[in-house]
């Protein structure tokens, strides 16, 4: 599961780092615009059918591919329920 | 034709001078007058007089001049095909310039073709040319008849064949032989490029319009540039020819300046952008030689324009001239779109056998002009110094902004540590989703791995909106060549 979120972060932010630095700030390192962030969203619905409205979460709910991965897990556990 | 008559004439004057020297070999002006007029007049026997076309198929052996001038004075154009292209594409020329009679002076290998040809291999074509009737009725060749097809590659990947008169060629030489400063007689020309690539003509050509000696270097030697350049060196090369992108692999060897390479005068380039750094590389290894900068398409016989580079063209930065429309060509830059023009007296009548793409391409202007749309944009400067901005197929559309890719990669030259730089769209579903940014670096000033990466799109950051910074930066030990040695864009826009 976590593979496929990363995948996805990897097309949007277009730089490997995202798999080598699970912490690494998107928004502050320039690698995560809001569009992107928006594209982001609209891919991991596509992926898992989820929907995340992009006002339901702060940015620093997910600032990082750590948290990025832990608030889509977790989603994807309460659709489950 | 006053090529042929001034070969003539360097072969009857001073017959033993070198015309053509490659690693496998060399021939003299007598000699090579002498064989090609033999296998011209095998030629004349062999085949109708009807003007078709010749395809000559091999490398850098000296027969390969020799063939191209027994086509020529039997009244047959030559279509250069080089041995590094593939099956495929050797194929389909054949298919379009429609000859079953083909010469391949470099290999017996003839079967690349298929059946159904008549190739005449290596052994059979130094025969005719030692042994062919000497009787040769060399007819004057009317201007108007074609000299060679050079094959581009098409947008669609169907090659297409573009056809250079012997006024074309004529025409271009008159201006080509003047160039840096004018070429003495019995100069000495480096011959890099394959012949199926029409750089090539600049110095095979120039140089034997100007009684001059051309030393080829074939693919396997260009592999190692110690020995190359040791080849170069013992044979006096004065006048470089080659795109911008061979210089730079070159470069990339600390023994290339003027300590080794002492003859060299000037350095002619074409065929692709020449970036300032790579310039001011060239100016700081060799302070003696000029660097001529030039631009032109295939369609409009190599090149229209030439300038050279001055020391404060380089300190201004930026983009460099590619010069002043020769003598005989007219520049115009089509006012919306800002598409470069070219009209004048070396524009080829067009593609050979496909009139569509010849009718979408060419053009007729006032008094029966020749024109050919070139598909780059550019723009003149206050002193008549034609720029070249890109090409409108390397415009896209992001987000609404339209970007220019060319000029990306001009700004990311201009960072410290970048010493090349190649930038491509990439597709996201189905659409241009951004850009990718392929990058060499000096490691000693930027360093590795995601924080380079970083700091070359901060750094771009400061000369570009955010809108034109690519959102993906690649470090590569080197970027990926074309067989004609230009920065093959194609295969970078596959890299993911």
């Amino acid at each position: 599961m976590e593979e496929r979120i990363l995948t996805i972060l990897e097309d949007i932010c277009r730089d490997p780092v995202v798999r080598e630095d699970p912490d690494i700030d998107l928004m502050e390192e320039g690698l995560m615009d809001s569009l992107d962030y928006v594209n982001f969203l609209i891919d991991i619905e596509d992926e898992f059918g989820i929907i995340i409205a992009p006002t339901e979460v702060t940015r620093e709910e997910v600032a990082t591919p750590a948290k990025i991965i832990q608030v889509v897990l977790s989603r994807l556990d309460e659709m489950e329920e | 034709m006053e090529l042929l008559k001034r070969i003539e004439e360097t072969a009857r004057r001073d017959g033993s001078r070198s015309a053509y020297r490659s690693r496998d070999g060399e021939i003299s002006y007598r000699d090579l007058w002498e064989n090609s007029g033999r296998l011209a007049g095998y030629l004349q026997e062999k085949l109708p007089s009807d003007g078709s076309p010749l395809i000559v198929y091999g490398h850098k052996s000296f027969m390969m001049p020799v063939c191209f001038l027994a086509c020529v004075r039997s009244g047959h154009p030559y279509c250069p095909v080089d041995t590094g292209m593939t099956k495929t594409r050797i194929r389909d020329i054949a298919g379009i310039v429609g000859q079953l009679f083909i010469l391949a002076p470099e290999t017996e290998d003839t079967g690349i073709f298929g059946s159904g040809y008549e190739v005449l291999g290596q052994k059979e074509c130094f025969q005719a040319a030692q042994e062919g009737p000497k009787i040769l009725n060399c007819p004057e060749r009317n201007g108007e008849e074609s000299f060679y097809i050079i094959f581009t590659s098409g947008s669609t990947g169907k090659p297409k064949g573009v056809v250079i008169t012997c006024d074309n060629l004529e025409h271009y030489l008159q201006w080509s032989s003047g160039l840096a400063g004018g070429i003495a007689e019995g100069s000495v020309f480096l011959d890099q490029a394959p012949f199926s690539f029409d750089l090539s003509v600049m110095d095979l050509y120039t140089g034997l319009y100007t009684g001059s000696t051309v030393i080829a270097v074939d693919k396997t030697l260009q592999q190692d540039s110690l020995a190359m350049m040791a080849f170069l060196t013992a044979n006096h090369v004065e006048y470089w020819v080659s795109t911008p992108s061979f210089a730079e692999v070159c470069l990339a060897e600390p023994q290339f300046d003027e300590i080794r390479l002492k003859t060299i005068k000037a350095f002619l380039f074409c065929g692709e952008t020449l970036p300032v750094k790579t310039a001011a590389m060239l100016k700081n290894r060799f302070p003696a030689a000029k660097v001529i900068n030039t631009y032109g398409p295939t369609e409009s016989t190599v090149c229209v324009t030439a300038v050279e580079i001055t020391n404060e063209m380089i300190r201004r930065g930026g983009a460099l001239p590619v010069g002043m429309p020769k003598p005989g060509t007219k520049i115009l830059i089509q006012p919306d779109n800002q598409e470069v023009l070219i009209l004048g007296d070396t524009v080829s009548p067009g593609y050979f056998r496909d009139l569509e793409k010849t009718e979408a391409a060419f053009f007729t202007g006032y008094e029966g002009v020749c024109g050919y749309r070139t598909g780059d944009t550019g723009h003149f400067d206050e002193e008549g110094l034609l720029y070249c901005d890109g090409r409108l197929d390397r415009q896209i559309k992001l987000h609404g902004y339209r970007i220019e890719l060319d000029d990306v990669e001009t700004n990311l030259l201009k960072i410290d540590g970048v010493s090349q730089a190649a930038v491509v769209p990439f597709v996201r579903k189905g659409k241009v989703g951004g850009m990718n940014a392929f990058v060499v670096v000096d490691q000693c000033q930027i360093p590795q791995g995601f924080h380079g990466r970083k700091r070359i799109r901060e750094e771009l950051g400061k000369l570009l909106p955010s809108y034109m910074i690519p959102k993906r930066v690649i470090i590569l030990d080197e970027l990926p060549l074309t067989a004609n040695d230009k920065i093959d864009r194609k295969r970078l826009e596959r890299t993911r």
